[in-house]
């Protein structure tokens, strides 16, 4: 299971700026996603969501992609690049097919990543997906940076979630509160992947936060507490806290806070910012 | 005609063979262990059979009416995902009954549904129409009850007994005619009770228990059970009539009528 992620990248690096990654997908897993649920999860490299992939903007991605599942998959990237990399109409067969996805990584922002074989609400909703994002040249202002994917499972298969949470874990932030610092930036790559619902919402407690929207731009849209997303609509929220204490954010949409996708962030009260430098292999 | 002991024996024995031979091979054919034939997917099922709303808690219990064993693990009313309790513990092996407590402030007059998910994610949802205290045995309860059962039962049959008189002395086809109604009466209240019986199996009973046909055999087993005791009775009543009568208490008297 995914716990929230400081953006980590695996990524070799080669020459000046290539980064390859190697996914594969699994169809056969049972995890455990909440307390006793034992669900049959589809995987990227073996978790859900899938790997964060990191990259600067005009970096060539390479990604080597191997379907160890019994189904087809693909991996479908939004963002630029050319056609045949669209992850479509290349289907990659069950049992070891490869294909190898190359593109400049572009254009700046946050993006989501899933499989994009027939019936798609299937395979996303089995938990086929995860996050790409790309930094701009100049990067962004220092801050304490976590990957937030918004998802929600149907168990008992009626076309309505059972379970809804922030990172796949119903309630996982709830009971373990998110640790940062007073009046520190905080930085929250947001993706939503529900299904089968038409929108979901981020609510923050305690203060309100910068969006911006794809995370496109360097200068943020809107200055609210309040986002609604649709699928795989998604952002960067930046904020700070003033005051120390437990302040929840969840969804605004009561049946899925109350459904599991709720959580904590516990502000503490540093005397000295932690001043770690994040290198994103630059 | 005697009926030497070694061929009784003989003739049980041959009664019994072909059973024991058709228990081996059930055994070998659908038995544990065997892959002969599989009859596809197993599917799980729990039935909840009752729902109690006590103060500040709902109570459901739990049945395991499935082909397999299943642990229960989560609960949630009208979708809300919400920590319960569970007694004995949540592992319900075949036919195996269990209490879930869930702490849950619940308004009187509304309705609830009342879901309990299993571990492959399954969700059996039970819906109540209108939520209210359920009724606690205490021993006010219990007299209120009896002294209902007094103004309801007894005393109208003791009202009846006192028709006694007009009926004995009615003329044979006016008294057929209270007999005739007595008994239409009877035949109206046996049927609206098979069907009330059956709605509320239907309703709350799992399909594993066959609740129609439970009616009927339940009807027919203690017809004829009430009418063995009835035959028993009367032939004790004969026995000591005669008794009393010729002072003679041994001929067709078999004072082991209970046994």
């Amino acid at each position: 299971m995914r716990d929230f992620d400081y953006g980590k990248v695996s990524k070799l690096e080669d020459g000046t700026t290539l980064r390859e990654f190697t996914i594969i997908a699994e169809d056969d897993k049972i995890m455990e996603i909440a307390p006793g649920i034992f669900y049959n999860v589809w995987t990227f490299n073996g978790s859900v969501p899938g790997p964060t992939i990191r990259a600067t903007e005009g970096d060539l991605v390479r990604i080597y992609f191997i379907n160890n599942g019994d189904k087809e998959h693909t991996i479908h990237f939004h963002g630029n690049h050319p056609a045949e990399m669209d992850g479509i109409f290349e289907i990659v067969g069950s049992g070891g097919g490869q294909f190898t996805y190359e593109f400049i990584a572009g254009p700046v922002g946050v993006h989501p990543y899933h499989c994009h074989v027939m019936p798609v609400e299937e395979h996303i909703g089995h938990g086929l997906y995860g996050v790409f994002i790309v930094d701009p040249k100049e990067g962004r202002q220092q801050a304490d940076e976590m990957v937030m994917v918004l998802n929600g499972f149907d168990t008992d298969f009626d076309g309505e979630n059972n379970l809804y949470a922030a990172n796949t874990i119903p309630f996982y932030y709830q009971h373990h509160p998110i640790q940062i610092n007073m009046n520190e930036l905080i930085r929250v790559y947001v993706v939503n992947m529900v299904g089968l619902d038409p929108i979901n919402n981020f609510h923050l407690h305690g203060t309100l936060y910068k969006y911006y929207p794809t995370g496109t731009d360097l200068v943020p849209s809107y200055f609210t507490d309040m986002v609604t997303f649709s699928q795989s609509e998604r952002g960067i929220i930046e904020f700070e806290y003033e005051y120390t204490g437990k302040y929840m954010f969840h969804a605004h949409l009561t049946e899925f806070s109350d459904k599991g996708w709720t959580g904590l962030f516990y502000v503490k009260d540093s005397s000295q910012l932690n001043t770690e430098v994040y290198n994103f292999g630059s | 005609m005697e009926v030497k002991r070694s061929s009784k024996t003989k003739t049980a024995v041959s009664a019994i063979i072909p059973f024991v031979l058709l228990a081996v091979m059930i055994g070998y054919v659908f038995g544990p262990g065997s892959e002969l034939i599989s009859f596809g997917v197993v599917i799980p099922e729990i039935s909840i059979e009752k729902v109690e709303f006590v103060d500040s808690e709902i109570i459901a219990t739990v049945r395991n009416t499935g082909p397999i064993a299943v642990d229960i693990v989560m609960a949630d009313i009208d979708d809300m995902i919400l920590p319960a309790a569970i007694e004995p513990d949540k592992h319900l092996e075949r036919f195996e009954s269990a209490i879930v407590r869930i702490p849950f402030e619940w308004n009187e007059g509304q309705p609830y549904a009342i879901g309990l998910t299993i571990d492959d994610g399954t969700r059996f949802e039970k819906r109540v129409d209108v939520a209210a205290p359920s009724i606690q045995p205490t021993i006010e309860m219990i007299s209120y009850f009896a002294v209902i059962g007094t103004y309801v039962g007894i005393i109208p049959v003791m009202i009846g007994l006192l028709w006694f008189p007009f009926i004995s002395k009615l003329s044979r086809s006016k008294y057929k005619f209270f007999l005739a109604l007595t008994v239409g009466l009877l035949l109206f209240l046996g049927i609206s009770s098979a069907e009330e019986a059956i709605e509320t199996s239907a309703e709350n009973l799992s399909d594993v228990f066959n609740g129609v046909l439970l009616v009927a055999t339940v009807a027919i087993v203690s017809f004829l059970a009430l009418n063995y005791l009835g035959e028993k009775l009367k032939k004790a009543c004969r026995c000591i009539k005669t008794c009393w009568s010729c002072g003679n208490c041994t001929n067709d008297c078999n004072w082991n009528w209970l046994a």
